[in-house]
């Protein structure tokens, strides 16, 4: 059977051709090349923007946006310039002094011949000013008293003293009864912490410190030539709480203040224009102290390169009124107007190093006689608080900008990256328009492309209600993303200003306006 | 001697591969092979009691629409020994709906005993393997992405009724047929299967769809894939889900035996005598399914997600921390879109198959033939048409040509050779001879067997009976 002989080869010639024929081709195809190139279009980020948003007011909030009544957007700032402390304004009074150095003297007795007295009243007198501002009663923090009885060396004697004018933290009159003086116990100290000094209470009493002194002293030296007996008093080491009485008329030079702004300019060398429609800027004074007083303002101004420019609109002078007697913990409220006309505006858009604010207070300028009160804790607030509706003007700023930017990642994306495009798309509410372009460079600062193929222009809105739309589109190449990845450097300038701002158009920013963005990302990848 | 040598080593090859094609069926149908005659029609009946041990070696794939060379093609110039994927070409020959169709099957023992008053009864062990891969024509419109750059116009990334089904199963059929009169015989089987393992997907629908200004993409899917197969893990703690096929092998042995994946299916046929010269024939096969209850896993993802970017506003600029939003992206798309566990268990239906067929002896060496093949899949409803000649010189040996128009293409000859010993068949067959230019074709299919009677009792002369029949 020649069949069956040869059928091993049959078999074999059947299948060989088969499995050879395509092994290659089909060993190949783990590596076959895809050869596409899909595009894909992805939104990928939107967002919205409201100035109403930005600056929503919270309890604390200094700065926020409001609708008024027209729907304008007011911007609300409200910001504090200094607070005065008491001890500031009154140094003199409140200081560290010798209150009361006085001493009563008694008739001299022989050996053996007494005198005595169940009561007797002296009248010791108060040094410092308090005699000149008739403070009549001052409430301590702390404070000495000190009894010095000379007696003791030639003299057998016993006192008793009652100070009227001066009580402890109890309410009680200091008093010491049955004092006997000895070399080693001749002097006797109160502690004064929480005590309260009555003074000046009358036009008689002025500058009197009373004590009320009983004693009983019998001579024993036989000299002659012996000193009268005694009693030196001393006050001092005071810390005053508060003090009450006729403060007078007297005039303090405050020392000036100044209130660093502007460090640098932030928009460098560029001299922009803002002109406000017509804020509402107030200045505040928010006074605890219990006097009233003036403030004439010898400086008022910003310091812009050492140069000073004085803010006009601010009254010359301006009189702040103390809360009654009774009502110490309360604040008065004054409030003077900045002109609206005031050149504020245009000095602050000059971004000024610092603020300065001179000038001399006058206490009790109306009534010198008015019945005062100071406390240690007592401040004054001066603040500042601006009403501005967005109805300005804005000359063109620029932003220039350099920021780090490192694409050398591109380059693992170089091959397979055909083209890539970014859409933005922008709805724009707001009457400003803005100018852009952003350059890649390499780390020498060296441009490699640009951001946009020419600066593209977001257009501002002309009307309410209707946004203005700008299609932004970035398209780059492989050719151009090869360059990119050599990109070290994003170099920006932008340029803001509202619109039709160069024939002096105010513009106004309203609560329903916003900057709609949408971007969109395109790219063409081969595979 | 050495052809002994070959033809055991032939027979060790085919134990251990053990399979036997049914892409090769329309040519096999009118050879007289033992058994798969009688597999295809349970009405065919041998010429005498056997028992058939039946090892061979197969191979079939066939995919609806490509070659290799409608897939691939080579660069020009320097490029010229690069492969590249063709997608143009596919995009013309792809159909609405393309399959790739593996079967795989083996008939590892056959015994038929011929009874009184006409009945042949029967009882045969096989194994049989489906996978069936289905993809829609949009496939090609993946390569474009979801943009036309060009016109500024989205695509839609269409990933909609794609499939993956396969199932593994072992039957057990008892088949009886009856003479019902000279000319009429008629059989059934009945088969018992025993499943091992099983994918079938029975929705696939996902789609990323962008509006017109690119604003928006709408991400959906609604995916279910039921798998009987312990392949899917979850994770502790995050609940994502890992494939592992480690234990899968063990399902997949032959060993395996669970009472939870269980079905039946029936085979119905017949055979008619029309005259001397004509004989008809026809089958209905593979009508049941499976219940597959053994490790039934699910994979479930049903969801919808409007992607329109990351969206910033005033209140939400400070602090604004890129990471954490995307991660809080991802989480969301990832607790949407990525699929669940279930344990319910299902059914699959087998691809039902239908043949009639008709033989006209010329004489007693050529009989010419011709068949009508339908096959259900899922979603697909086969046709596929076949005209042939077998040659028989003698008693040993036959020789079938076929011309078939399958798998949408006319341009399949098919060959087969059958040697009948007296205790064993040699045969080759396929459907697809031009397979041979395996670049230009779209199936590939072959079949070398060897049946082996360990039992047979004394012949009937076939020449009483069908023509076609050994």
């Amino acid at each position: 059977m020649d069949l069956k002989k040869h059928i091993k080869i049959i078999i074999l010639c059947l299948i060989l051709p088969v499995i050879f024929s395509c092994v290659k081709e089909f060993k190949d195809i783990p590596d076959a090349q895809l050869n596409i190139s899909p595009e894909f279009g992805l939104p990928i980020a939107k967002g919205n923007l409201t100035l109403s948003e930005v600056f929503k007011p919270d309890e604390d909030s200094s700065m926020f946006l409001y609708p008024g009544e027209d729907g304008i957007l007011h911007l609300i700032f409200k910001q504090n310039i200094d607070t005065l402390e008491i001890d500031e304004l009154m140094s003199d009074l409140m200081g560290d002094q010798l209150l009361l150095n006085d001493s009563i003297t008694l008739p001299r007795v022989s050996n053996g011949v007494s005198i005595s007295s169940p009561e007797t009243y002296f009248n010791l007198h108060l040094d410092s000013i308090l005699q000149e501002q008739q403070v009549d009663s001052l409430l301590l923090n702390s404070g000495i008293i000190e009894f010095d009885f000379k007696t003791w060396e030639n003299y057998d004697s016993k006192f008793s003293i009652t100070l009227p004018n001066l009580c402890d933290s109890e309410g009680e009159n200091i008093r010491i009864l049955d004092f006997v003086p000895t070399a080693e116990n001749h002097k006797i100290t109160f502690n004064l912490e929480n005590g309260k000094l009555k003074i000046n209470s009358s036009e008689n009493s002025k500058g009197i410190f009373t004590v009320q002194l009983g004693y009983n002293i019998m001579g024993k030296s036989t000299d002659n030539n012996i000193h009268d007996p005694t009693i030196s008093f001393k006050m001092f080491n005071f810390d005053i709480n508060s003090a009450y009485g006729k403060l007078g008329g007297f005039s303090i030079d405050l020392d000036p203040i100044y209130i660093d702004l502007f460090s640098e300019n932030p928009l460098g060398e560029q001299v922009i224009e803002l002109d406000l429609g017509e804020p509402q800027i107030n200045l505040l004074f928010l006074n605890q102290f219990g006097f009233p007083f003036s403030f004439e303002f010898t400086q008022i101004g910003f310091i812009k390169d050492g140069a000073f420019e004085e803010i006009t609109g601010v009254p010359k002078s301006i009189l702040v009124e103390a809360p009654p007697l009774g009502s110490e913990n309360e604040f008065t409220t004054t409030v003077f107007e900045i002109d609206p006309n005031s050149n504020l505006d245009q000095l602050a858009s000059k971004f000024p190093q610092q603020m300065v604010i001179d000038g001399q207070f006058e206490i009790n300028p109306n009534d010198p006689n008015a019945y005062n009160f100071i406390r240690e804790q007592d401040i004054m607030i001066s603040r500042v608080e601006a009403d501005i509706p967005l109805s300005f003007r804005l000359t063109q700023i620029g932003l220039d900008d350099t920021t780090s930017l490192n694409l050398s990642s591109l380059e693992n994306l170089e091959d397979n990256l055909e083209l890539i495009k970014l859409q933005t798309k922008i709805k724009n509410d707001f009457p400003f328009e803005l100018d852009m372009q952003a350059y890649f460079a390499d780390e020498n600062y060296i441009i490699l492309d640009s951001l946009f193929n020419e600066p593209i222009h977001i257009l501002g809105s002309e009307f309410t209600e209707i946004p203005a739309e700008s299609n932004i589109w970035v398209d780059k190449t492989n050719a151009q993303i090869r360059t990119l990845k050599g990109c070290k450097h994003l170099i920006s300038n932008a340029y803001f200003y509202t619109r039709d701002s160069n024939s002096g158009e105010i513009v106004d920013f309203y609560s329903g306006q916003g900057l709609e963005i949408e971007i969109t990302g395109f790219a063409k990848i081969n595979f | 001697m050495k052809i002994r040598v070959a033809l055991l080593y032939f027979l060790f090859c085919g134990l251990i591969t053990a399979f036997s094609a049914t892409g090769q069926d329309k040519t096999m149908y009118f050879m007289g092979i033992h058994p798969n005659g009688n597999q295809l029609n349970p009405a065919v009946q041998y010429n005498r009691s056997l028992v058939i041990l039946s090892p061979s070696l197969s191979f079939s794939l066939a995919n609806s629409s490509l070659t290799f060379n409608k897939m691939f093609n080579r660069g020009t110039g320097a490029a010229d020994s690069v492969l590249f994927w063709n997608f143009d070409s596919m995009e013309k020959n792809l159909r609405n709906t393309n399959y790739i169709h593996a079967n795989i099957s083996n008939n590892l023992l056959f015994a038929g005993k011929k009874l009184k008053n006409g009945f042949y009864a029967s009882f045969a062990i096989s194994n049989k393997n489906d996978i069936y891969f289905t993809f829609p024509e949009t496939f090609v419109d993946l390569r474009h992405g979801n943009a036309d750059l060009a016109n500024n116009k989205p695509r839609t990334i269409d990933l909609n009724n794609y499939s993956f089904n396969g199932i593994m199963y072992h039957e057990y059929s008892f088949g009886l047929s009856k003479s019902i009169s000279e000319k009429l015989i008629v059989g059934a089987h009945l088969k018992l299967l025993r499943g091992n393992v099983a994918a079938r997907t029975t929705k696939f629908l996902a789609s990323i769809k962008t509006n017109d200004d690119f604003s928006e993409s709408f991400l959906a899917t609604d995916i279910n894939v039921n798998l009987s197969a312990p392949i899917l893990n979850t994770q502790k703690g995050d609940g994502s889900i890992n494939f592992d096929i480690a234990s899968l092998q063990d399902q997949m042995l032959w060993p395996y035996i669970s009472l939870k994946n269980y079905g039946v299916a029936i085979d119905l046929g017949f055979t008619y005598e029309l005259n001397e010269k004509i004989n008809l024939s026809g089958s209905v096969n593979d009508v049941g399914f499976i219940r597959w209850g053994a490790k039934p896993q699910q994979l479930i993802s049903k969801g919808e997600y409007l992607f329109d970017g990351l969206y910033f506003s005033t209140q939400n600029l400070d602090g604004f921390n890129a990471e954490n939003y995307f991660s809080s992206y991802t989480d969301t798309i990832s607790s949407i879109f990525l699929p669940f566990e279930s344990d319910n268990s299902f059914k699959t239906w087998l691809f039902a198959k239908s043949y009639i067929g008709a033989t006209y002896k010329y004489n007693t060496k050529i009989t010419f033939s011709a068949l009508l093949k339908s096959t259900v899949f899922y979603d697909v409803f086969l046709v596929e048409a076949t005209v042939g000649t077998t040659y028989s010189p003698n008693k040993k040996w036959a020789f079938t040509g076929t011309w078939s128009y399958s798998n949408y293409s006319l341009y399949n000859l098919g060959l087969g050779v059958l040697f009948d010993g007296e205790r064993y068949q040699i045969y080759a067959a396929t459907d697809n001879l031009n397979a041979f230019d395996t670049l230009n074709s779209k199936s590939v299919n072959f079949l070398f067997g060897l049946n082996m009677f360990l039992f047979q009792s004394k012949k009937i002369d076939y020449n009483s009976r069908s023509s076609f029949l050994r």
